[in-house]
């Protein structure tokens, strides 16, 4: 009964507006239109679409068709040559380093991070005076711009003038003058990018996961503690898992970010010594754009795009399971 | 089984003293039930009995044991929140576990355990549910298991019951006390409706602003209030209240409202009456001690009734002597009619006099 009486008001409705619209003027009409819901919603929309059209879709299609193409600086639109940029780059020995380098900076720094970080959470969410100070000290390096920051950290672990060795000599780690080259040599450069990244990422990490865990009702953690739960077992089977999501999020797109990022070695290192630091970013870089060889740098580029791709699928689906069940 | 003493108990949060020298003991087997107005500090108190409050200054023991320095896992008590505080990410059997794996309870016994705890609550098709697919109700019984399992020597409850409609409050109200009356096991239980008090507690604590009021059984309490404020906070509708200085009209003690007389109760008689010549007092008298006259004693009235209440059983007014207004509980044949005037008798046997200074009881 009801159904009808709406579908006559209806009717009688969009005839009425059929009608009105027949005798307004073009500037009322235009209101009208907004008015409608599907109309101004599409409206809104619309930057977001056009930004990820222009923005992301496009380059993104250049690049696959540099991919398969001998496209240089010289000569952007070069002839199809299918899978040989490919099979270049999987023989190039710098390249494989780049992609086990890649693979090493990621994990490795997100392992360091997420350590860290709970670490740092609990700390930031503990009652102490001056807690503001530490939580001001902590966001530093977030707001310290990373070139400056890293300028910074070139001078600390400079052979020459290094703070570190420095300190690490006066505690008795290495001998005075004598301590590690730490841009210098490949193992040590290695470890100085990742330390680098680490403090640059760790406010992220540690702000993330002091939200999520304020975000845990006190009483559940109380319950847990009359239940016998000393801090370790509160943290594993209780805070953890009920952040989960959060955290899931958190590291999606840390991961992602972190695999295509470029920032810190090409401000430390450039890849040295002798291209042993790269990781894929920056040695797509060195050979698409220094060297002008787009097409290598484009398959570079993409390398890891379908294993990125097919992880935060997998990530976003776990995730959703989560939230849902 | 075992006592909770808390001897001179003080809490400060700040510049608020939540607690002030609070001291009560718990008896083995005692549902004792801490009840009082929001912010008197019951919460505070049960949470420093758990141990997750650690008090300003004072001695809790359980049982014998001292437990000041006892982290809350260890003290050996079982806590249901107001809100339930179940995790989210487990569902019931997993909620109800949780503990007794962390203190390696062998896995028959959970299970055994669980079972009973089930089933006395009648929770047992809800075990494999997460909490957020359990009503309000159901949570709660989930939580309330979540305690039972553990066998604890100590319930601690904070107003379990508060999140619950009004029918399914009565229901579990009556469950916890069969439950009590099963376990046995010493209960410290937070509210703050005095009606909950009253019927589940063997004993009753009244705090107010930190301080414990009057520690009684619900008789006690109902029957020689120490003070106003308990006289006024047991009893539903209130206890009414005059203010009134104590005369000597013709060779009797009396309260003078200086429109209205009555009698003072038994309770205040020979020297204390003596002493109270003189004195402003308040003067209180409980609805269902006024009865519509019917020649059985009784202190006679005229009142006029400017409101009636009609309850099925019982009609409440509100009446008027001479300016004096009260409300009594009578009988719905008692003829109460707005706008017209109806005889009453004060039972001022049952009456209770408090120093309007102090506040404090006078009885003799
Ligand atoms: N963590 C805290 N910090 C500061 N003040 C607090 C804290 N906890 C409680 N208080 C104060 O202590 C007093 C007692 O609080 P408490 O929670 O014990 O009251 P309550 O009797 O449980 O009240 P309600 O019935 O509303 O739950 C209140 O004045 C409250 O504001
Ligand atoms: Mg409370």
């Amino acid at each position: 009964m009801a159904e009808v009486e709406r579908s006559v008001s209806d009717v009688a409705r969009t005839t009425a507006v059929a009608r009105a619209r027949a005798q307004l003027s073009p500037r009322e009409r235009i209101g009208r239109l907004l008015e409608n819901e599907a109309v101004f919603g599409y409206l809104m929309v619309a930057p977001a679409i056009l930004y990820i059209l222009i923005l992301v879709g496009y380059p993104f299609a250049i690049a696959l068709w540099f991919t398969v193409s001998d496209a240089t600086v010289s000569q952007p639109i070069g002839p199809f040559t299918g899978l040989t940029n490919l099979k270049f780059v999987l023989d190039d020995e710098v390249f494989k380093r780049a992609l086990a380098n890649t693979f090493v900076f990621t994990i490795s720094s997100q392992l360091i991070q997420m350590v860290f970080g709970t670490m740092l959470a609990f700390l930031l969410l503990r009652h102490f005076r001056g807690r503001r100070l530490i939580r001001a000290i902590v966001m530093l390096p977030f707001t310290v711009p990373v070139a400056v920051g890293a300028i910074a950290w070139q001078w600390m672990l400079n052979p020459t003038y290094s703070v570190v060795n420095w300190v690490g000599a006066q505690l008795g780690f290495f001998p005075m003058l004598g301590g590690p080259n730490w841009l210098g040599e490949e193992q040590y450069a290695m470890i100085s990018i990742i330390v680098v990244n680490v403090w640059r990422n760790l406010p992220f990490t540690a702000i993330v996961l002091t939200a999520g865990i304020s975000s845990i009702p006190q009483e559940i953690l109380e319950a847990a503690s009359l239940d016998g739960a000393g801090w370790l077992t509160r943290w594993r089977k209780i805070m953890a898992p009920i952040i989960a999501p959060i955290i899931y999020i958190a590291l999606l797109f840390s991961l992602v970010f972190t695999f295509t990022d470029m920032t810190v070695v090409w401000l430390l290192t450039k890849g040295s010594p002798v291209n042993s630091t790269h990781v894929i970013a920056s040695y797509a870089f060195v050979t698409g754009v220094i060297s002008g060889g787009l097409g290598r740098g484009a398959a570079m580029s993409l390398f890891l795009f379908p294993v990125l791709l097919v992880g935060a699928l997998m990530l976003l689906r776990n995730l959703k399971a989560r939230t849902l069940d | 089984m075992a006592t909770v003493r808390l001897e001179h108990i003080y809490k400060k949060f700040g510049d608020v003293i939540a607690v002030n020298d609070l001291s009560l003991e718990i008896r083995d087997e005692e549902f004792l039930v801490l009840v009082g107005p929001s912010g008197c500090g019951k919460t505070t108190a049960l949470r420093m009995v758990a141990g997750l409050e650690e008090q300003t200054s004072g001695d809790i023991f359980i049982g014998d044991r001292l437990v000041n320095d006892v982290p809350p896992k260890d003290r050996d008590i079982a806590m249901v929140f107001q809100n339930y505080a179940l995790y989210p990410h487990m569902d019931v059997t997993d909620n109800l576990s949780f503990g007794l794996k962390l203190w390696h309870v062998v896995r028959d016994e959970i299970k055994r355990r669980i079972e009973d705890a089930a089933r006395m609550l009648g929770i047992d098709r809800l075990l494999q549910r997460k909490p957020r697919e359990l009503s309000g109700g159901q949570r709660q019984r989930v939580a309330l298991g979540r305690a039972i399992v553990r066998e604890p020597k100590v319930f601690l409850m904070d107003e379990p019951l508060s999140n619950l409609d009004a029918k399914l409050r009565v229901q579990t109200r009556a469950d916890l006390l069969k439950l009590h009356q099963r376990v046995k096991t010493t209960t410290i239980y937070v509210t703050h409706d005095q009606v909950e008090a009253m019927t589940m507690g063997d004993r009753i604590a009244v705090m107010r602003d930190g301080l414990l009021q009057q520690l009684d059984t619900p008789e006690g309490l109902y029957a020689s209030p120490a003070n106003l404020f308990v006289a006024g906070f047991i009893g539903s509708p209130p206890m009414n209240f005059f203010r009134g200085t104590v005369r000597q009209v013709d060779g009797q003690t009396m309260v003078d409202t200086g429109s209205v007389r009555v009698p003072l109760p038994p309770r205040v008689a020979g020297g204390a009456a003596r002493a109270a010549l003189g004195r402003e007092v308040v003067y209180g008298i409980r609805p269902e001690d006024i009865e519509a006259q019917n020649g059985t004693g009784g202190w006679p009235v005229r009142a006029n009734i400017e409101v009636v209440e009609y309850l099925g059983n019982e009609v409440q007014v509100h009446a008027n002597v001479q300016g004096v207004t009260f409300v009594a509980r009578l009988s719905p044949r008692a003829g109460a009619r707005v706008g017209e005037d109806l005889p009453l008798s004060l039972h001022t046997e049952r009456a209770h006099v408090f120093d309007a200074k102090t506040e404090d009881a006078i009885s003799g």
